[in-house]
């Protein structure tokens, strides 16, 4: 945890655009919040391999996703089967359903469409709240922390040399 | 440009490539995969020589499957040669195995195996060799009857009286020996005669003589009736015996009458008959065929009932759930429109179709059904099956099936090898309709055989009733069957029964006709020596009765003839005193 924390905040001390990690991070809530083995996810890693996205970002927030969603779950059903049993979009999901193409999204599942729609919905929002959050942190936080005493003591330790190097 | 990031573009598309040229090797994967999951399926070994795939369209052909047998290690119940389809591959990205048309060709059945095809030793019970268990067959003892063993293992009424009347004869014998020796005899009768000549002699002589022997001939007159009275009471007495043996001797003589019909009726001769020999003997087969029939059902069963859930499928919380909404075209997930088949099976080449097949009937509202029929066939003229599986109403599914054959030639067919009644069919000509329907566990239908120009044989056995088929040239039979698969209560009628009955009826009177004769003349034969020893013994008597009645008509004559000899010595006496009188009366008065 410690590791991750720490491989975390390198990547935030980075020299890499804070949209390309906050981009990596969004695609990582979409992938770890929807069902990994959908179609939508294949999308998501074609567009994570070939845009130029934070990997080492997507695959820290990939785990911390992965285990959100188990607590999330119950709210994604709930949603997925408010979507799907929605009578305005009823004849939608039946001309979807009878689509070869749609019916392997398996998007009439409560759980898939469910995280889905709700992940799509934050993206954008998500994107530009974490890209704000990474340029101050880089302005405020991190400049603050290079600057302490703590912050040199800790560089020029020994120790956590040897930790971070066992940890890499 | 910038920000696409090239090495990462050549990446995803090098893992897609990957993927997708694991395609070309579909029939190399997909090989075990399908091996696995029909062995787990079938309980025993399936085995596949190869699995071709092609994507234009989408062609899946799968050759030579050999199917092993669950019971038999190196038999393969089923072998197909080639099985071909095309697949709709939309439909197969969804999980659907939707086929137009497909072709299944090469059936076989009983195939042998190079390798062993059992995975667990199957519990099954052996139905087919429960069922040849001839334990099961009880024939009637109907077998020509040996006259000689019957009188000698039976204890004869006819004995046991001539017994008793030699015993009694040779009692009364004994006793009238005693009583004829006591009766006169010659000597006596020579003592009589001469006492009776003397008093004829006396009779003649002076007064003194002539008193005398009227004393004489009185004495002995009342000593010969002594004599007559003794002969008449023996005489009596010995008409008794006699008449005690006459009527014994009469009970004797109908013995052997009684005695036939004793064991006629003991070896019941009249009670035979031929009522449901055609159940004992058909049953058998019938039986047999059940139980195979059981056994396939066995193995198609699971397939016959899968149902699929269509509406909502339950699962793990996490996984969500799948709504199922509106299809404009729905398709089970299993589906093939039209197959054709080819079978190469012991009864001959068959050719057929099977139409709609379906892992759930109701979504397409459609049965299957199928047909198939012999071609080449050597042995008869035509064989037919077909069928329908309907399960478009769940509720009330039922599966049908329909077999005939017309004119196929039967040869040396063994009906029974039971000791009792070892019966072959050496040749006939049979047509067969079957009708089945299978519907709520319940199986009903109707079999119906008809035979023609039929010879059976027998072997050398002495048995009545396999005697009696020898007879018959054409039969019919008729079976009804009902009930649950597992008890099947199956009821046989045929005119074989009373064509039999009519010929065991003849050769029953032909044979009761014989045993009684035979009964009759060994019976006889068996008799007269004690019979002839009894008449013998009846001979004696006889003479001993004729005896007395001589000894009696002898004195009864001697009684007469001293009667007679005292009355004219009486009369001449008289004569005398009268004469006498008469000359003194002359010599007084002169007159």
């Amino acid at each position: 945890m410690i590791t991750q924390i720490i491989k975390f905040l390198r990547v935030l001390a980075s020299e890499a655009a804070p949209i390309q990690i906050s981009m990596g991070i969004a695609l990582a809530m979409i992938v770890g919040l929807t069902p990994l083995l959908s179609l939508h996810n294949l999308l998501v890693v074609f567009v994570l391999l070939t845009f130029r996205i934070n990997l080492a970002a997507f695959l820290l927030a990939l785990g911390l996703f992965s285990g959100l969603a188990y607590l999330l779950d119950p709210l994604f059903h709930s949603f997925g089967v408010t979507l799907l049993q929605h009578e305005s979009l009823h004849a939608a999901w039946t001309s979807m359903y009878n689509s070869t193409f749609w019916r392997l999204t398996h998007f009439n599942n409560t759980i898939v469409i469910g995280s889905l729609v709700s992940t799509l919905l934050a993206f954008i929002p998500f994107v530009l709240i974490t890209n704000v959050l990474i340029k101050r942190y880089r302005t405020h936080v991190l400049v603050y922390l290079q600057r302490s005493k703590l912050a040199n003591w800790l560089q020029s330790s020994k120790l956590v040399t040897r930790f971070t190097s066992l940890s890499e | 440009m910038k920000s696409i990031r090239w090495g990462g573009l050549i990446t995803f598309v090098i893992t897609m490539l990957v993927f997708a040229s694991a395609l070309l090797f579909a029939g190399t994967i997909l090989k075990p995969l399908m091996e696995s999951s029909f062995t787990a399926m079938n309980g025993a070994k399936v085995d596949i020589e190869s699995v071709d795939v092609s994507y234009s369209p989408l062609t899946l052909e799968i050759k030579n499957i050999q199917i092993a047998d669950q019971e038999q290690a190196m038999v393969n119940a089923v072998q197909i040669d080639q099985v071909k389809f095309a697949a709709s591959f939309g439909q197969l990205f969804l999980g659907k195995l939707i086929i137009d048309e497909a072709s299944i060709h090469g059936i076989r059945i009983d195939t042998p195996r190079h390798k062993p095809g059992l995975i667990v030793q199957s519990d099954d019970e052996d139905l087919l060799d429960a069922v040849s268990d001839d334990s099961l067959i009880s024939m009637p003892k109907l077998e020509v009857l040996d006259v000689k063993s019957i009188l000698a293992s039976n204890p004869l009424l006819s004995d046991k009286l001539i017994d008793e009347l030699d015993k009694d004869f040779s009692d009364t014998e004994v006793q009238w020996k005693t009583i004829s020796e006591s009766l006169p005899d010659k000597e006596k009768s020579d003592e009589y005669d001469t006492r009776f000549n003397n008093i004829k002699i006396m009779a003649k002589g002076d007064a003194k003589q002539k008193i005398t022997a009227i004393k004489d001939a009185k004495q002995l007159s009342s000593e010969l009736k002594e004599e007559v009275k003794k002969v008449k009471q023996a005489k009596d007495r010995f008409g008794t015996d006699i008449k005690r043996i006459n009527a014994e001797l009469k009970v004797v003589k109908a013995a052997p009458a009684k005695d036939i019909a004793m064991l006629k009726s003991k070896y019941s001769l009249d009670n035979m008959n031929a009522e449901n020999i055609s159940q004992m003997i058909f049953g058998e087969q019938v039986a047999g065929y059940t139980a195979l029939a059981k056994k396939w059902y066995r193995r198609i069963e699971p397939y016959l009932s899968s149902e699929e859930e269509v509406e909502t499928v339950e699962v793990e919380r996490s996984k969500g759930r799948d709504v199922v909404f509106h299809e404009f075209r729905p398709m089970p997930v299993v589906y093939i429109g039209l197959a054709s088949i080819t079978a190469n099976l012991p009864r001959g080449l068959f050719e057929g179709t099977i139409t709609a097949i379906s892992s759930d009937q109701t979504i397409k509202k459609e049965a299957t059904r199928f047909k198939l029929q012999g071609v080449s066939l050597s042995n008869k003229d035509s064989e037919t099956v077909s069928g329908e599986f309907n399960y478009i109403d769940k509720n009330n599914g039922f599966s049908k099936i329909k077999y005939s054959v017309v004119k196929s030639k039967i040869d040396d067919f063994v009906l029974s090898r039971s000791d009792k009644l070892p019966l072959t069919m050496k040749q006939a000509v049979m047509d067969f309709d079957l009708n089945a329907r299978f519907q709520q566990g319940s199986l009903n239908g109707m079999a119906k055989m008809r035979f023609k120009e039929v010879a059976f044989d027998s072997g050398d056995t002495s048995s009545l009733v396999a005697n009696s088929f020898k007879g018959v040239s054409a039969f019919a039979i008729d079976s009804r069957f009902n009930g649950s698969v597992n008890n099947l209560s199956i009821k046989i009628d045929s005119d074989l029964d009373n064509q039999l009955s009519r010929q065991l009826k003849n050769k029953l009177n032909q044979e009761k006709k014989k045993f009684e004769d035979e009964l009759k003349v060994e019976l006889d034969k068996k008799l007269k020596s004690p019979m002839d020893k009894i008449e013998a013994k009846k001979a004696r008597l006889n003479s001993v009765k004729n005896k007395i009645d001589d000894r009696e008509k002898q004195l009864q004559q001697k009684i007469a003839s001293l009667k007679t000899t005292i009355d004219s010595e009486k009369t001449q006496k008289k004569k005398e005193a009268s004469d006498k009188l008469k000359n003194k009366l002359k010599d007084k008065f002169g007159f």
